[in-house]
């Protein structure tokens, strides 16, 4: 269910953003404890915006990353394939994203489509299984609230990240899935590429606590490709 | 802007990084002579010519060695510290 | 003046231009029209307008020189921008124009009378002359920086909308020349991304302009045929208009574009620059109508304006006759061709322009431009026949002209190349500065006549080289080498001593500095006799043109006067930038990081004065700015008699974990942490391996393996980079993570703050049996999963709760909703600064310095001297062997005492032995109180210390004992 009036401020969480969001009178859902924007404008125009260029907070989206020792082979008993290398992203057939920032440093996003509590489900059993003179399984990342997730789109991204960030991020140098962790408007940031379909899509996380920043910087280098802030609907509806 | 290749994210803007000083060998904190230790505290040896050093990549904070040319700035190569410290280091009484 | 006449050459001439758009522009108050594509000065010398600027010194009047940017002579205002280069600056309807350094009317400049007293300006007149007596310089120096002004600053200039932005390439190309267009085109065959850059508005650089063969159209369709191929080359990004300015390590570029600085990093870099005409050296070299035989051909091929109408061409090499064809070719009267060589070789140039009537005069030279009205414009040239290089016979004659074109020999446009590295050297067999070195740090080759190569054929075939030579280096070799075929080199291309000193002087060298031939000699004479000398003495190459028009000139001048051999002579150092750059290009929009907590928006719409913690903004009180004491003190005595909240998301927060966790700590900080308890938290400070404090916060044991650390706002990062730092040499098995970001966190604090909490919390027992002070829980704060850590940094009753950074808003909320019938008030950074100051706690670099160590600041207590190590512990014992001269104390004030400042000095018997760290008003305990650095004799309560407030007086203090509040801690521990 879709609700006009602004619902984010009475939501357990809150995006960084979400005043941003409230000021262009968006459409909101309840997710994952969060208030998220659906939809802002028209669903054609913010599907035409999504191919152009444009911005979406993913704040909500369910994440959670472990590291130290153990967690590789801790995550590898809980079938989670993590890729073969550091700086690289796999997509779970399940549709969750794990991400490898570091030897044994993995970030775990749900699907944003269908979420599947994977984080949530795995925080659990990590309890579970973590015991102090027990085996390494690794520590827990709070990525959840560490960091900020947005989603950038359209076939100026990389442009615009240009303007940004010193990264070559067009699609014939900076391959599907790839990660780069850099200095964005300097912020030290995570960048992956994660295609929407035909859709060039590069998820950005930043520190929580600079993500207001963050987001005025995206959305004044956005301006000279008339990019547009768009919903999680328009999102899931290019996935379909 | 320089380039550094990190081992671990590639090359990049050398103003992504810092520079943790030379790698030195601490001497036994115990043992070690006053003079001893404040050479290792205090007297940098800035050599000319060829240098290891810590430096970290900072969006990663991923530390790291390199082996550079202070003559002429070129960085002959990096690679992970565990290259060079492979052991647990114990202190003893 | 003769404005009305119209020196535009009939249509199609002219390439840059829209005949079909007029512009209409200022200058100097009069109306002028041009075309869309017109510069400045080519619109003015289109309306016969000459006269552009007044020289620097002398207030010589000053025409086109290069028509490419490159002197000083084009500087004008425009708009709100001074000096301005009036040669490449487009017009556009409505601009407005000024002469710059002008006394009076350009026409007429008063300043002009300057060049009267000429001979009393000597070369390092400035040094000479108005040192004496002293102090005069300050009267002195407002004259001449007024007579000598470039300009004016407008200091309400609006700026404009400025960027950066990153391109990449496997090969970038700079200039787009012959050489540049067949480098770029075979580094994209190879399939290289390459990128183009010019700064001319069009593709093609001196294949525009100049004349390569006898047949004009052979060169026009070569170059047709190669700028199409570049233009439509998927894999070629062309940016024209484009400066590069400097060329920096590893191939980083920096390219003025439009409103933007590009900042290019290629992998392979072909310089194909080009190369830059040079001046000859005669009387009057300087006046408008002298100019560069590339000016006039720029003037006629670009922008379709007759240069002068009667011309005299003084020529060097063969390229002198190309101008001369180029001139007759559009009905300029040619009075003749003076080449300075006695014996000029072979050239179908030169044929035809015998062909066509024009008289040639071999082994002459142009000894004075003889001046018109006003010195205005000229009026003929004075030849003479050469005798010996720089020397002339009687033999002569005045040639009647209004224009003297200058073709005297080239310089490598090898500036850019110079910043990273590479250099020239000055090769005597074609009296030219050639590369010697190419940029130090490889992946990197030059082209065309900046490497020494001057025929069309083989500069075609050496872009085409450089392309795949750069290629290479960037990863693609599939091609075959290209070959180059025999050429000559730079020969026969400069001649070598186009340098003819006059008796009366006016043979300008550097028409910035306006430098003629004695000054340098002169500024060898004076002692100076190295060119960095003469550089720095005469103010040569120093100009707005930096010495492209002048630093040959000079080379060869010093070489000479200093006996030295010319040939391997190299030049001063180049550096960037290599053409003017606007500020506000390199400012670029600002990027400027906050951090804002998770409950920022909530203190802004509670009235939170904001003040900047490091990147963070925290809430320094809450209220209006005039009431600022008022709002510290009532939240201040909110916490002792009631409840307060605070922001504390800013601490740094780490999460050390691992079976090593504990011995992690034992090294990191002073204190001992193997047997600290679970559940409880224990003070933390660092020192640095020299023992000064460094740090301090507290570390909660979680579980046997996992610490929950604290740090200070500031000092967070530094800590956890030099964790990570030393254990990837220790190789503990830990692991260190930085959540600072990760948890928000409030302290609540006040008797009251019990009470509060307990309306919220349902699994954790608040009790002070149940949970004691400096224990830690973990539970729920009406759902929200938190940390509770009880602490006495205010000194009273209160929990620190942690909580997930997105739920710290919600937090808020709840905790301010459930203060509401206590009559919660949230407090700010002052507060909490003087409650601490109650309590006498430290806060580490406001009351330690970088050289503090623990025992100065009282903090012997948290050292654990057993521990086989921690950073900073050897240093340590080695201080604490020798007597401490400065100690840490509270001090505190009599009624109605002015209020010292932090950091005014304690002063004993005349001497500063400490100063004041922190001072405040408290308005619990009624008196001023504060800590201090002291003298450790006065280090006892109850001593007297001297405090020199910042107007000198002297106030007296009183040592006394700390904590200030509540000496036996009791309220914290409720």
């Amino acid at each position: 269910m879709s609700e006009n009036k602004i619902i984010a401020d009475r939501c357990e969480s809150r995006s960084f953003v979400y005043r941003k969001l409230a000021s262009l009178s968006p459409n909101w859902e309840r997710s994952n404890g969060y208030a998220l924007v659906s939809q802002i404008s028209d669903i054609d125009s913010e599907l035409h915006c999504a191919h152009e260029l444009a911005l979406c907070d993913l704040s909500h989206l369910s994440r959670i990353g472990f590291k130290g020792n153990g967690t590789n082979e801790w995550l590898a008993k809980q079938n989670v394939t993590i890729p073969d290398n550091i700086n690289s992203a796999n997509l779970l057939e399940n549709g969750c994203l794990t991400a490898r920032l570091g030897s044994n440093d993995i970030l775990i996003l749900d699907n944003l489509r269908e979420a599947t509590n994977l984080p949530e489900t795995l925080k659990h059993q990590w309890h579970l299984d973590y015991a102090p003179e027990k085996t390494a399984c690794g520590y827990i990342m709070p990525r959840q609230d560490s960091h900020a997730c947005f989603c950038v789109t359209g076939i100026h991204a990389a442009e615009l990240f240009s303007r940004l960030c010193a990264i070559d991020l067009r699609s014939h140098k900076f391959a599907n899935h790839m990660i780069a962790q850099t200095s964005l408007a300097r912020l030290g940031a995570i960048i992956i590429r994660q295609d929407i379909r035909d859709t060039n899509a590069f998820l950005v996380l930043v520190e929580n606590v600079t993500a207001e920043y963050c987001w005025e910087c995206l959305h004044d280098a956005m301006q000279e490709f008339h990019g547009q802030i768009i919903g999680v609907s328009t999102l899931i509806n290019l996935m379909q | 802007m320089k380039l550094m290749p990190c081992p671990m994210n590639g090359p990049r803007n050398i103003s992504e990084f810092i520079c943790g000083g030379e790698v030195e060998q601490m001497p036994d904190p115990v043992n070690a002579s006053d003079h001893e230790w404040a050479d290792y505290l205090f007297i940098e040896n800035n050599l000319k010519g060829v240098v290891r050093e810590w430096w970290m990549h900072v969006p990663t904070s991923y530390w790291f060695i390199a082996e550079r040319n202070t003559e002429t700035e070129e960085i002959i190569k990096t690679y992970p510290a565990s290259e060079l410290y492979r052991q647990r280091i114990e202190f003893n009484k | 003046m003769s404005t009305n006449i119209n020196m535009r050459l009939p249509d199609p001439k002219g390439s840059y231009l829209d005949r079909t758009k007029t512009v209409k522009f200022m200058f100097n108050g009069k109306s002028y029209a041009g075309y869309h594509g017109d510069t400045v000065a080519s619109a003015l010398a289109a309306n016969n307008e000459r006269l552009l600027s007044r020289s620097f010194k002398y207030h010589r009047p000053r025409g086109i020189l290069t028509m490419a940017g490159r002197d000083a002579n084009s500087l004008v205002q425009i708009g709100d921008e001074p000096s301005a280069r009036a040669d490449t600056y487009p017009i556009s309807d409505g601009l407005e124009v000024h002469a710059q350094n002008v006394f009076g009317s350009l026409q007429n400049d008063r300043g002009k009378l300057v060049e009267l007293f000429g001979r009393f300006l000597p070369v390092g007149f400035y040094y000479k002359a108005f040192y004496k007596p002293k102090g005069i310089w300050k009267y002195w120096d407002s004259v001449i920086r007024n007579f000598a002004g470039l300009g004016k600053v407008d200091l309400d200039a609006v700026p404009y909308h400025s960027d950066k932005a990153y391109r990449f390439c496997d090969v970038a190309v700079l200039g787009a020349g012959p050489a540049g267009l067949n480098a770029a085109l075979q580094a994209a065959d190879a399939g290289a991304e390459v990128i183009l850059i010019d700064e001319n508005p069009q593709l093609g650089g001196s294949l525009n302009y100049a004349r390569f063969h006898t047949d004009l159209t052979q060169t026009r369709s070569v170059s047709e045929k190669l700028i199409d191929s570049v233009t439509n080359h998927p894999s070629i990004s062309i940016y024209t208009a484009a400066m590069c300015t400097g060329w920096f390590a590893d191939n980083w570029l920096a390219v003025m574009c439009e409103q933007r600085l590009l900042k290019i990093r290629a992998n392979a870099v072909v310089a194909a620059t080009g190369s830059i005409e040079q001046p000859a050296v005669f009387r009057n070299n300087d006046l408008p109508g002298v100019m560069l035989g590339t000016a006039a051909q720029r003037l006629i091929h670009f922008y379709g304006v007759a240069p002068g109408k009667n011309a005299v061409v003084l020529t060097g090499n063969d390229d002198g006759y190309g101008v001369a064809l180029d001139l007759f070719d559009n009905g300029i009267n040619v009075k003749g061709v003076i080449d300075m060589r006695a014996q000029p070789g072979h050239s179908s140039l030169a044929e035809i322009v015998g062909a066509n009537g024009i008289q040639i005069f071999h082994g002459h030279t142009v000894y004075e431009a003889i001046p018109g009205k006003g010195k205005r414009s000229i009026k003929g040239a004075l030849i003479h026949e050469i005798s010996q290089p720089g020397l002339v016979t009687e033999n002569s004659q005045i040639i009647d002209c209004d224009l003297i074109c200058m073709c005297a020999g080239y310089t490598p446009a090898a500036q850019l190349l110079c910043h990273s590295g590479g250099q020239l050297e000055y090769d005597a067999n074609v009296a030219m500065l050639k590369l010697k070195q190419l940029p130090t740090h490889g992946q990197s080759v030059a082209a065309g006549s900046l490497n020494a190569v001057f025929d069309l054929n083989a500069v075609m075939a050496d872009g085409k080289l450089a392309g795949w030579q750069a290629a290479k280096f960037a990863g693609f070799s599939t091609s075959q080498q290209p070959v180059v075929p025999d050429h000559d080199g730079a020969k026969d291309q400069n001649y070598p001593w186009p340098i003819f000193k006059h008796p009366l002087g006016k043979d300008f060298v550097d028409y910035d500095e306006d430098l003629q031939v004695k000054d340098i000699i002169n500024a060898v004479k004076d002692g100076y006799d190295d060119l960095e000398l003469v550089k720095r003495y005469s103010t040569v190459v120093m100009g707005p043109s930096q010495g492209k028009q002048s630093a040959l000139s000079n080379l060869r001048i010093v070489t000479k006067e200093t006996e030295r051999d010319l040939n391997g002579v190299t030049v001063t150092t180049q550096r960037p930038p290599f053409s003017p750059e606007y500020v506000q290009h390199l400012a670029g929009k600002s990027f400027q990081p906050v951090r804002r907590t998770a409950m920022h928006h909530r203190h802004l719409e509670q009235e939170a004065q904001m003040m900047p913690a490091g990147l963070w903004l925290r809430p320094a009180f809450y209220g209006s700015p005039a009431q600022k004491d008022q709002c510290i003190k009532e939240e201040n005595l909110a916490v002792r008699n009631n409840v307060g909240i605070v922001d504390v998301s800013t601490l740094g927060k780490l999460e050390i974990r691992g079976p090593d966790a504990a011995e992690f700590l034992n090294r990191m900080y002073t204190f001992a942490y193997s047997k600290q308890p679970v559940m409880r938290s224990r003070y933390v400070l660092m020192t640095d391996s020299t023992g000064a404090i460094i740090d301090d916060g507290v570390a909660c044991r979680m579980d046997q393996n996992i610490f929950y650390v604290t740090a200070t706002t500031g000092g967070v990062d530094g800590v956890y980079r030099n964790m990570l730092r030393w254990n990837a040499e220790w190789n503990l098995n830990v692991d260190i993570a930085n959540v600072t970001g990760a948890y928000a966190a409030v302290n609540i604090a006040g008797p009251n703050s019990r009470d509060v909490l307990n309306t919220l919390t349902e699994d954790i027992n608040l009790s002070a049996e149940d949970f004691a002070y400096m224990e830690v829980r973990t539970g729920h704060i009406a759902g929200i999963p938190a940390r509770l850590l009880r602490v006495g940094f205010v000194g009273e009753l209160g929990y620190e709760v942690h909580v997930p950074a997105s739920q710290g808003e919600a937090l808020w909320d709840l905790l301010l909703a459930a203060g509401k019938k206590f009559d919660i008030r949230p407090f700010g950074v002052e507060a909490q600064r003087l409650l601490r100051l109650e309590k006498g706690h430290i806060i580490v670099s406001q009351d330690t310095d970088g050289l503090t160590i623990p025992n100065e600041a009282n903090m012997e207590w948290a050292i654990a001297g057993k521990k086989p190590f921690f950073q900073g512990k050897r240093a340590i014992q080695v201080i604490n062997n020798r007597a401490i001269n400065r100690i840490l104390v509270g001090f505190e004030l009599p009624e109605n005492s002015p209020m010292p400042l932090e950091c005014n000095l304690v002063i004993k018997d005349q001497e500063i032995t400490g100063r004041v760290t922190s001072v405040s008003f408290s308005p619990t305990l009624n008196k001023i109180i504060g800590l201090a650095f002291v003298s450790p004799d006065k280090s006892e309560p109850g001593s007297s210390i001297h405090i020199k407030l910042s107007n000198g007086n002297l106030i007296e203090a009183k040592v006394c004992s700390t904590p200030f509040y509540d000496p036996e801690n009791k309220r914290q521990e409720m």
